[in-house]
């Protein structure tokens, strides 16, 4: 069929305008979504992207703070001085015990806690426990730390004087042991952090079906039958949370830095975690090296990704 | 005004996350003005959100030639700083206009970054704590104050050495041929006792020597003992008991590179007596290095370290019964000695009018007139000591509140000044040697063997750091 010339240019124009009107329809949209997405981007880019990039890039190389423009690359030089490094080392074993402790402390008081309040019938009294547990995640961690110090000061704390009515002043002497240093902090760190995780925990404990516990009931199931059968499956995908959140502590430094100031790192130095002896090559010591701490700090991160990938590996095959 | 004050705080938060982020970081909008200061106009103060308030009358334009902005801490600024540089602006008008600002977290950054490039807000710093002054140095933080000293129209910069009330303040000013500061308090270490404890034990005053000290503490444990009071308090800042101690065995604590003297025989014999002390129930150790709390509850009779000690006890437990002392003394016939470190102000390098900052800092910390006593008299209400003869004489003298201070100061020219490179390797050394020392005291190895072990290491941390 033969189109005429004129019907053919109208016909091009009508398709181009209708790409056109199309375009503009699809562009408006876009301008409408980028506005809404361009602030979260932004504060994105510039507090989360640009750091990362910003550490990554130091952590290959030799930079370091006090001395003017020095930041050669320096490819895995400090890997190498690391692996050689035996303060970073014993550094490391603490704070894989500090991370141990606290997921084990972390959760099962969260666990613990969250049980008996999912107990409480009362709402309003059910919510005066939610809160009293929330409480120490509110409070400032200078202030809660302090609080801690005073506690189990070895000789004027509370605890300390306990144990020595209790039984006598060599029981209470652990309190000043290097070896005590990582549980005391693993246990202040995990009794900080516990209100966050009851409130998870809460959360699906109130979404498991009561009728699955009746039927159990009627099945002839105990308390621990429920628990193990009902409950703890259910509650998998939470619990993988918990987990993942508290593999991010491997890298703490903040208890320490609170507990023991900056200048010392407890008794023996058994207070100096991985975060805290990052802290002090960066921020304390000779030229400030910034490169060194920051490949410290990468390879903790990058430990910390893979607990959080072998829990998620470990925990899915057990969610239902 | 309230969503102004809203808006400006975020400025200022954001920035300082900003410049946390790395020295690339977009910088200056803390300041709220341009980032040139050579291009910022006086009507754009209004808006400004400096890291602290501006505390003249007037906010400066930045690039005005004869007006510049210092920083220093709050605590500094509320002690005196900001009056006296009030009083500058009114007295010195012939030299230039001075804002100073608080200063912000982070603020080392962001100036390290502006000098970087040449966009400098600021010209000079009020404060300089002597554990940072080395490093400040060592990162291109600070101008050498030679020529502008010379330029100078404030007159005793020029003639130092004459007006501290010894020499040796100037000498250990001095580093590497040039002077980088300009003393703003003197730290000057004493006794903090509790009187009445002493008292106890039949003393009025604190001993002379440390034989006598061990005697004393023998007669008070037991009287102090009911009420769990231990005779001594062993700080686990180096600085502060061990270093104060130290220097009444040795006159020179550290070695030509700054490093304390750690394998001396006078450091052994300190150590040696201290465990003894403790293991005996005479002196306790921090668990922490902050123990102003026990203090502050009573719990130990003395301690030594800065005059904070004595102002702190005082705070709690009155003038009547906390006082201060000299430090008992290693051997009685040698002149007695204490430790001394020095703070500072400093001009940053690249600065607009660094000779107006110079003559600043030459004015509030000078030797006399009005502008200066305004901080000299603050300051010294705090833990700091002045260190012109005339503020001596003037502040102190005939102070019965501070008669501790006065007594201390004339054990100054005996000892030596914690100098400049000492700074540098404090840090380090206070890192590697408490491991060590704690299991000194706790009686698993030797005082030698804990402090061969602290040498290597920290020579190896040494060896890592550029020269």
């Amino acid at each position: 069929m033969a189109t005429s010339p004129s019907g053919a240019a109208a016909t091009a124009s009508a398709w181009w305008q209708a790409v056109r009107a199309l375009r503009r329809e699809a562009w408006g949209e876009s301008i409408a979504g980028f506005l809404f997405v361009g602030p979260a981007v932004a504060l994105f880019l510039i507090f989360n992207a640009y750091p990362i990039i910003r550490g990554l890039v130091i952590a290959f190389s030799d930079y370091r703070y006090l001395v003017p423009d020095h930041a050669p690359f320096n490819g895995f030089d400090n890997w190498f001085a690391m692996a050689n490094d035996r303060v970073f080392w014993e550094s490391f074993g603490r704070s894989l015990q500090y991370t141990a402790i606290y997921f084990a402390l972390n959760f099962i008081m969260a666990f613990f806690v969250a049980v008996l309040i999912s107990q409480v019938h009362g709402p309003r009294e059910a919510g005066v426990y939610r809160v009293i547990s929330y409480l120490p995640v509110i409070l400032p961690a200078s202030v809660a730390l302090l609080v801690w110090r005073q506690f189990l000061s070895p000789e004027f704390g509370y605890i300390a004087v306990l144990l020595k009515g209790l039984f006598g002043p060599a029981i209470s002497a652990w309190l000043r042991d290097a070896r005590a240093v990582v549980p005391i902090l693993a246990t202040i760190a995990a009794w900080k952090a516990m209100g966050s995780n009851v409130l998870l925990l809460l959360v699906g404990l109130y979404s498991i079906n009561g009728e699955l516990y009746e039927a159990a009931s009627i099945d002839g199931a105990g308390w621990w039958r429920r628990l193990t059968a009902i409950t703890i499956p259910l509650l998998l995908p939470t619990f993988t949370v918990i987990f993942v959140l508290a593999a991010g502590v491997l890298g703490e430094a903040e208890a320490s830095l609170i507990y023991y100031g900056v200048t010392d790192a407890g008794p023996e130095g058994a207070g100096r975690l991985i975060g805290r002896y990052a802290y002090e090559i960066a921020f304390l010591q000779g030229d400030l090296r910034w490169g060194y701490a920051a490949a410290m700090n990468l390879t903790v991160g990058l430990t910390s990704m893979g607990i959080s990938g072998l829990v998620f590996r470990l925990l899915r095959s057990g969610r239902v | 005004m309230e969503r102004r004050r809203l808006l400006q705080s975020g400025a200022v938060s954001i920035s300082a996350l900003l410049a946390a982020c790395g020295e690339a970081a977009p910088q200056a909008p803390a300041a709220g003005k341009p980032a040139d200061p050579t291009k910022a106009p006086a009507a754009a103060a209004p808006t400004a959100a400096p890291p602290v308030a501006p505390t003249t009358a007037a906010a400066a334009p930045a690039g005005a030639n004869n007006k510049i902005i210092t920083m220093v801490d709050k605590t500094w600024a509320d002690l005196g700083m900001l009056d006296a540089t009030v009083r500058f602006n009114q007295e010195r008008a012939d030299l230039g206009n001075v804002t100073l600002e608080e200063t912000a977290q982070g603020w080392d950054t962001k100036v390290l970054a502006q000098i970087k490039e040449k966009n400098l807000r600021w010209s000079g710093h009020g404060y300089a704590a002597f554990f940072d002054s080395f490093k400040y140095i060592k990162a291109g933080l600070v101008a050498p104050l030679d020529d502008y000293l010379k330029t100078s129209k404030v007159a005793w910069g020029g003639k130092q050495k004459e007006s501290y009330f010894t020499s040796r303040i100037y000498d250990a000013l001095q580093f590497q041929g040039k002077q980088y500061f300009i003393p703003m308090k003197a730290n000057v270490h004493l006794v903090g006792y509790r009187e009445d404890y002493l008292q106890m034990a039949g003393y009025d005053k604190f001993p002379a020597t440390w034989d006598e000290v061990d005697k004393m503490m023998r007669k008070m444990k037991p009287l102090l003992a009911k009420d769990e009071v231990i005779p001594m308090g062993i700080s686990r800042d180096i600085f502060r008991t061990l270093g104060t101690m130290f220097t009444t065995f040795i006159e020179k604590p550290f070695d030509d590179q700054g490093v304390l003297k750690f394998e001396s025989q006078e450091w052994f014999m300190l150590l040696e007596m201290l465990k003894k002390w403790k293991d005996d129930g005479l002196a306790r150790l921090d668990p922490t290095p902050d123990s102003m709390d026990v203090w502050q509850k009573g719990k130990f009779a003395f301690s030594l370290g800065s005059h904070s000690l004595v102002r702190l006890g005082r705070q709690v437990w009155g003038t009547a019964k906390v006082k201060g002392a000299n430090p008992a003394q290693a051997n009685a016939s040698a002149p007695p000695r204490t430790w001394v470190h020095i703070d500072s102000g400093f001009v940053f390098p690249g600065a607009p009018n660094p000779q107006l900052a110079t003559d600043w800092l030459l004015s509030i910390l000078g030797p006399d007139g009005t502008i200066a006593e305004r901080w000299w008299r603050g300051v010294t209400t705090f833990s700091g000591q002045p260190v012109h003869q005339n503020w001596v004489d003037k502040v102190l003298k005939d102070n019965k509140d501070l008669s501790e201070v006065y007594e201390v100061l004339k054990l100054v020219p005996n000892s030596q000044i914690i100098s400049l490179p000492v700074a540098g390797a404090y840090a380090i050394t206070e890192a590697k040697m408490w491991p060590h020392l704690d299991r000194f005291f706790k009686g698993d190895i030797g005082i030698k063997e804990a402090m061969s072990a602290t040498r290597k290491e920290v020579d190896e941390e040494v060896a890592k750091q550029l020269k």
